[in-house]
């Protein structure tokens, strides 16, 4: 276990309503785990807490050991006034393996895109490159916040699989929030279903480990089929 | 911005027509209180020539690049721990206050009388006036930085210097730029003041000297020199940094 979330509440003025109650769930070495929910639940807002960007919660993250976190967010979040290869060298760390960074946007499909900068780059190459760089630290934990929204499916679907590739060849935790069911299914070894007000974990699902990272096809398949019966089969777990 | 040859004609028939206007003037009052441009010019060559001039305006260069290094540095981070922490704005507002309502003369007096006719408190003096105005600048920018970068940055725990040079800074060139052009234009002419009150050389030391000889074409040399290489500056140093600045913009 590299982290165990336990928030109690998390509201953002002392008298406002609670956005998040009672979370709790533990994050596996090498695991990736989807948070799936509608829009505006407060995925991002969990998303935050954990990356330590927000630390006005009730509650405990325990990490097992120093965290390193990478993160990619919705918005690629780049620096448009340096080149790619400079955006990456911004989050290195002294024990950074030199070639790390070519081999990641080698693997990204980004080699010949080292001395562009970042501002000319369209939406889809910008959030290959800052999947590079959440990877360029070498993470223990990735947070993925919606890192395929609003691109084309070719490109969204594309961009899943070379996010495969990279997690294979360099593993890490992953915790990814996602509203798309279908992109959870195809990434994840878990999927955790945030909803209510204030969220809570309304369900877990853990997929058929002969189902996982299948390919596009057989995702869709399946999220359809388990949208359907509401993943109400064996590996799930009502958590109430 | 690139300059075509109908842009540089304008520009060199507008240069001519001051020359011209001024010629037909001094002239026309045929008076040794208003040389002539041509005058003036050959003044200006003989003075470059005896090598007096480049002296005295290399100088006043040392002077205005030490204040204005200093203005620049000082005034940049209080500006930026003012954008940033609404604390420190609180408290040194009513001070910026104070000093951009405190006449550049009486500064450069008192720095003078409490601290002596030397060079530390000439400069002290001039970065001083020039402090607030690049502070209030500042502040502007670091108020708009964009706070999404500044949290992408904290969450990859990147070191503190390589924020400050790679997510901080490049933000705030356009304010940057601003503070230096109009800090250099301020500079040099209270350098002078401060020159022509306490030291015994530098172009505002020269200039006292030819106004008590009531020497107007040397006035005029010794202006004209530093006008042209102030201008030269503003071409030949802050125009291709700016440029480099926002050669990334698509």
């Amino acid at each position: 276990m590299i982290l165990h979330v336990d928030i109690s509440r998390k509201r953002y003025r002392p008298d406002g309503p609670a956005i998040l109650q009672d979370l709790r769930f533990s994050l596996d070495a090498g695991e990736i785990v989807a948070l799936v929910g509608p829009s505006g639940c407060g995925k991002t807002t969990l998303l935050r807490l954990i990356a330590g960007l927000d630390r006005d919660y009730e509650g405990e993250l325990a990490w097992a050991g120093a965290p390193r976190l990478g993160i990619a967010f919705q918005e690629p979040l780049l620096l448009p006034w340096r080149t790619v290869r400079e955006n990456l060298a911004l989050v290195e760390r002294p024990d950074t393996p030199p070639g790390l960074s070519d081999e990641l946007l080698a693997a990204l499909g980004l080699a010949a895109e080292g001395n562009t900068f970042a501002a000319r780059l369209s939406l889809g190459m910008a959030r290959r490159v800052a999947l590079a760089r959440a990877f360029a630290v070498e993470p223990t934990l990735l947070l993925l916040d919606e890192p395929f929204v609003s691109l084309d499916e070719a490109t969204a679907s594309r961009g899943r699989e070379l996010l495969l590739e990279v997690w294979a060849r360099r593993p890490t935790s992953i915790l990814l929030v996602t509203h798309d069911l279908a992109e959870a299914t195809m990434l994840a070894d878990r999927v955790l279903f945030l909803s209510g007000t204030p969220a809570r974990i309304e369900r877990e699902a853990v997929l058929p480990w002969e189902d996982r990272r299948q390919g596009t096809e057989r995702a869709a398949a399946l999220a359809a089929s388990r949208r359907r019966t509401g993943f109400q089969t064996a590996d799930t777990r009502d958590r109430g | 911005m690139s300059l075509t040859g109908r842009d540089i004609l304008v520009r060199l028939l507008s240069i001519l027509a001051l020359l011209a206007v001024w010629e037909v003037s001094a002239r026309i009052a045929a008076s040794p209180l208003l040389p002539s441009a041509t005058a003036v010019l050959a003044l200006l060559g003989q003075e470059i020539a005896g090598g007096r001039l480049p002296h005295e305006v290399g100088v006043t260069l040392l002077r205005v690049a030490a204040s204005f290094v200093l203005a620049m540095v000082s005034g940049t981070a209080l500006g930026l721990a003012m954008g940033r922490w609404r604390m420190v704005d609180q408290f040194f507002d009513s001070w910026l206050t104070a000093l951009l309502n405190l006449p550049a003369l009486v500064l450069i007096v008192l720095l003078y009388v409490w601290f002596g006719l030397n060079d530390a408190s000439a400069i002290a003096a001039v970065a001083l006036n020039k402090l607030p105005a690049t502070a209030v600048t500042v502040r502007e920018g670091a108020r708009a930085l964009d706070r999404n970068l500044l949290e992408m940055a904290e969450a990859f725990q990147v070191p503190h210097g390589r924020r400050l040079a790679h997510v901080v800074l490049p933000q705030l060139y356009p304010y940057l730029f601003a503070a230096a052009r109009s800090g250099l234009a301020l500079i040099w002419k209270i350098v002078l003041v401060v020159e022509l009150l306490g030291r015994s050389n530098g172009v505002g030391f020269e200039i006292q000297l030819y106004f008590q000889q009531f020497d107007v074409a040397h006035i005029l040399a010794y202006s004209l020199a530093f006008m042209i290489v102030v201008q030269l500056i503003e071409w030949l140093v802050l125009n291709p940094l700016e440029r480099r600045a926002v050669r990334w913009r698509p």
